[in-house]
């Protein structure tokens, strides 16, 4: 194995291989950073340049772009407050609450360092124990999956908000909205309305542009916001010792459950970022300060979800099943240079196997090269007028809603949901609750409903025989009867 | 000074992102000029649809036909992916694009499908399919390695006696059918289960989840190679070359041979000319070396897969009857 991981090295540094690589981190910094343009997306595109290639080259490309659009959504999501990509949206939260205090620099450097430390540990993690972790992930079946989501979903209600009902009334908005479309179980339409696009049910990308995005760009076209006054110059200072030893519990969580959630097929790096930032809610001491910028609330998604990009990947290279949209574009491409995925892929192919998993890693630490120079081109943006940025990140956010699936009605819902996020937000209804409910509940639904088929009706399938199902119900019930016992002590005493 | 430097950065990204979108084009585009075809068709690039997401069968489908077609006809092709609705958003979006031969469907085999189940509200006579390019085999496969079943007998006799799950992709779709007609032609106890991915669904054989899962080689081959899954029975009309231990349907005694289908289709209303034009470029498509070996590499080969227009059309229609039989069975209509 040290032999292939020298040979992977070894064709990394040729000049040729390493300007792909290159080539393949600004691509992926820019399609990452522009919203509606996804890594999914930005591979799907670069296969057919791929077409006149040798494998490995190619590789080099797709990996590094794919690793690092993961990272990059997030420069969006804290400057504008529109994630360039779906696995940003976590960091909306306290990425951009950071900068309106004035410390967008912070911010992007919290982000970037996360990213760079959860992609690499991700991608070492990939290269050491992927068919290990490939069965591990294979015992998170249905049951447990669902489980997992319902955790996050009672976790998500501990961050907080000035009200509880509110919270509660917007997570249920949330489910309510994935619930829109095609019944992916027996294909009945549900509120589709008659109208037949709304059958493909809600994209995830252009509720969160209209929540996020549109909802502040009117704000800022409305006059000068604080964060015009705020921010005067954007440059990424990376946490200092001090700060990243305090991030230190964070990441010890996050990156694991992120490389985890990433291995488990079908599941991918966007839930593990709205998992890992509910997770980081409900474990802190301070729950309250979620969502008012502080540096958990974006170390947490910001290293999950680039350790679960790298996840993702385990289960294709190791039995050839995606684990998540990107991958699953990546193993057609992997068809196109025909290589098979699967168990057999580094016994045939070691050289091109160890290449790509080396160039994983260092794609992931050019992030913190490459990256700061790549910011510097936003930092101009913010010596135009709030007004002008507004309309600009508007119309970003409609093209880029409309780029995700060449469908009109998503400018209309990018619009809708740009007003209703800007109402909603002036009578204080919190925006993550409504955003976790749309992007887990479409998944919680499917194997919720998939359980009881596969169980015949029986709903012990969730407690006997998976105890890993259990566990993660047992914690749910438990984090919901505290403010029970809290209250029966009190009057008990 | 400053304004300066916006600009040039400015000037900068417009110029790479206008490179990047050159850089597609430069791969795909021969030359440019008019066409070979009736009346300089196709002077423009034609646009090819595709209904289902980036990096599946029909995605692949339409690139790797696609790519050879591009120079046969001297012209760019444009790729959009429109999913959604078991590709029922797409079937209708070619509808509203003008009949002129600019726009193509790259079909996956659902548009009768959709048709009878009036997620496409359309009918038959508003399509012409133009032509077919694959015709999969489909098995059933269980776990291998460590599972309960060793071959077809066991798995049915232990199905007459106990519940099993069979997976698939897609609800109301093409795996419900075909899993539905396998039930009921041998006689077992099973429930349809869908995935929304088929890794995901693959993962639920290889884990237990599940007792077997309806599948084409293809995209199982590496899990078929290393033996964590095991195909157990083909639905075609007699074995196949490359797996002859393998069993086909009929020698079971069940007439179940339905294999997924794609191909190409268009609008009604589009010139004859120019349909004709197409059909012929498809087929040189289809026989270039370059698309050729997709199929070896894609296990795609073993069944006929081209079929001109009218058998197609043909075969669609007998498809849309079976379909509505099958369904109202199954209690979709």
């Amino acid at each position: 194995m040290l032999s292939d991981i020298a040979l992977g090295l070894g064709n990394l540094v040729i000049p040729a291989n390493f300007i792909w690589l290159l080539v393949g981190v600004f691509v992926g910094l820019a399609a990452g950073a522009t919203p509606g343009i996804s890594g999914t997306m930005t591979v799907a595109i670069l296969i057919p340049i791929t077409y006149g290639m040798d494998s490995i080259p190619a590789f080099i490309l797709l990996t590094s772009v794919y690793a690092v659009a993961v990272y990059s959504g997030s420069i969006t999501a804290v400057l504008f407050r529109a994630p360039g990509a779906p696995e940003a949206a976590a960091t909306v939260m306290d990425g951009y609450a950071m900068t309106k205090k004035g410390e967008p620099h912070r911010a992007l450097g919290y982000a970037m360092f996360s990213s760079f430390l959860g992609g690499t540990i991700g991608a070492i993690v990939l290269l050491l124990v992927s068919p290990q972790l490939a069965k591990v992930a294979l015992e998170f079946g249905s049951p447990e999956v669902f489980s997992l989501i319902a955790f996050t979903m009672v976790a998500v209600s501990s961050i907080n908000v000035k009200n509880q009902i509110k919270g509660l009334v917007a997570a249920f908005f949330g489910l309510l909205l994935a619930t829109v479309g095609l019944d992916v179980i027996t294909s009945v339409p549900r509120y589709t309305f008659g109208i037949s696009v709304l059958q493909a049910g809600f994209d995830f990308i252009p509720v969160i542009l209209g929540l996020f995005g549109v909802s502040e760009a009117l704000r800022m076209i409305q006059g000068p916001t604080s964060v015009g006054r705020a921010v005067k110059k954007v440059r990424t200072v990376l946490p200092r010792i001090k700060e990243i030893k305090e991030m230190l519990p964070t990441y010890l969580r996050s990156i694991p459950i992120g490389i985890g959630i990433g291995a488990l097929p079908g599941v991918g790096a966007t839930t593990a970022s709205f998992v890992t930032y509910a997770t980081a809610a409900r474990v802190s001491k301070e729950p309250e300060k979620f969502g008012t910028g502080i540096p958990e609330g974006i170390c947490a998604p910001e290293s999950a979800n680039n350790a679960a990009a790298m996840g993702a990947m385990v289960p294709l290279l190791s039995l050839g099943i995606p684990g998540s949209a990107t991958t699953a574009v990546m193993l057609g491409a992997l068809t196109l240079h025909g290589l098979r995925a699967g168990p057999l892929l580094f016994t045939h192919f070691p050289e091109f196997s160890y290449t790509i998993l080396i160039s994983a890693i260092v794609a992931n630490i050019l992030i913190i090269v490459v990256s700061p120079i790549f910011i510097r081109f936003f930092a101009r943006i913010f010596q135009i007028p709030t007004g002008i940025i507004g309309t600009g990140i508007l119309v970003l956010s409609v093209v880029g809603s409309f780029a995700i699936r060449n469908n009109i009605v998503d400018i209309w819902i990018v619009l809708i949901f740009g007003l209703l996020g800007y109402v909603l937000e002036k009578h204080d209804f919190p925006m993550a609750p409504i955003v976790i409910g749309l992007v887990l509940g479409q998944l919680g639904e499917q194997e919720l409903r998939r359980s009881l088929i596969i169980s015949g009706g029986d709903p012990s399938i969730f407690f006997v025989g998976h105890p890993i199902s259990l566990t993660f119900l047992a914690i749910s019930v438990g984090i919901l009867l505290i403010p029970v016992f809290k209250k029966l002590k009190g009057k008990f005493r | 000074m400053k304004s300066k430097i916006v600009m040039v950065v400015l000037a900068v990204a417009l110029s790479v992102s206008l490179v990047v979108v050159g850089c597609e084009k430069a791969a795909l585009t021969p030359s440019n000029g008019g066409g070979a075809g009736p009346e300089g068709y196709p002077e423009r690039p034609i646009t090819m649809l595709i209904g289902y997401g980036a990096g599946g069968g029909t995605d692949l489908l339409a690139r790797s036909v696609g790519a050879p077609l591009s120079k046969i006809v001297n012209q760019d092709m444009v790729y959009v992916i429109l999913p959604g609705g078991a590709g029922s958003i797409c079937e209708n979006y070619l509808l509203s694009q003008p009949a002129d031969g600019y726009t193509i469907l790259a079909h996956g085999g659902d548009l009768p499908i959709n048709l009878v189940t009036e997620r496409n509200p359309n009918s038959m006579d508003d399509y012409i399919p133009l032509c077919r390019i694959q015709q999969d085999a489909a098995c059933i496969m269980v776990k291998g390695e460590g599972g309960k079943f060793s071959d077809i007998d066991e798995f049915v006799g232990y199905a007459k006696a106990n519940r099993v799950v069979i997976g698939g992709t897609g609800a109301g779709g093409f795996d419900e059918i075909v899993v539905a007609m396998f039930i009921q032609a041998s006689g077992i106890q099973a429930e349809y289960v869908t995935y929304e991915s088929a890794g995901k669904m693959r993962a639920a054989v290889v884990a237990g989840d599940i007792d077997a899962c309806h599948e084409e080689f293809g995209p199982a081959i590496s899990l078929l190679e290393s033996g964590d899954l095991k195909s157990i029975v083909v639905f075609a009309e007699e074995r196949i070359e490359d797996f002859p231990d393998l069993p086909a349907a009929p020698e079971m005694g069940w007439d179940v041979t339905l294999g997924r289908t794609r191909g190409f289709v268009m609008a009604a209303g589009t010139p004859e000319p120019i349909l004709d034009y197409l059909e012929s470029a498809m087929h040189e498509a289809y026989l270039t070396d370059e698309y050729q070996a997709f199929e070896e590499e894609s296990y795609l080969t073993f069944r006929a897969g081209w079929a001109p227009r009218t058998e197609y059309a043909q075969q669609t229609v007998d498809q849309l009857e079976m379909y509505r039989d099958v369904l109202t069975e199954l209690g979709y209509l």
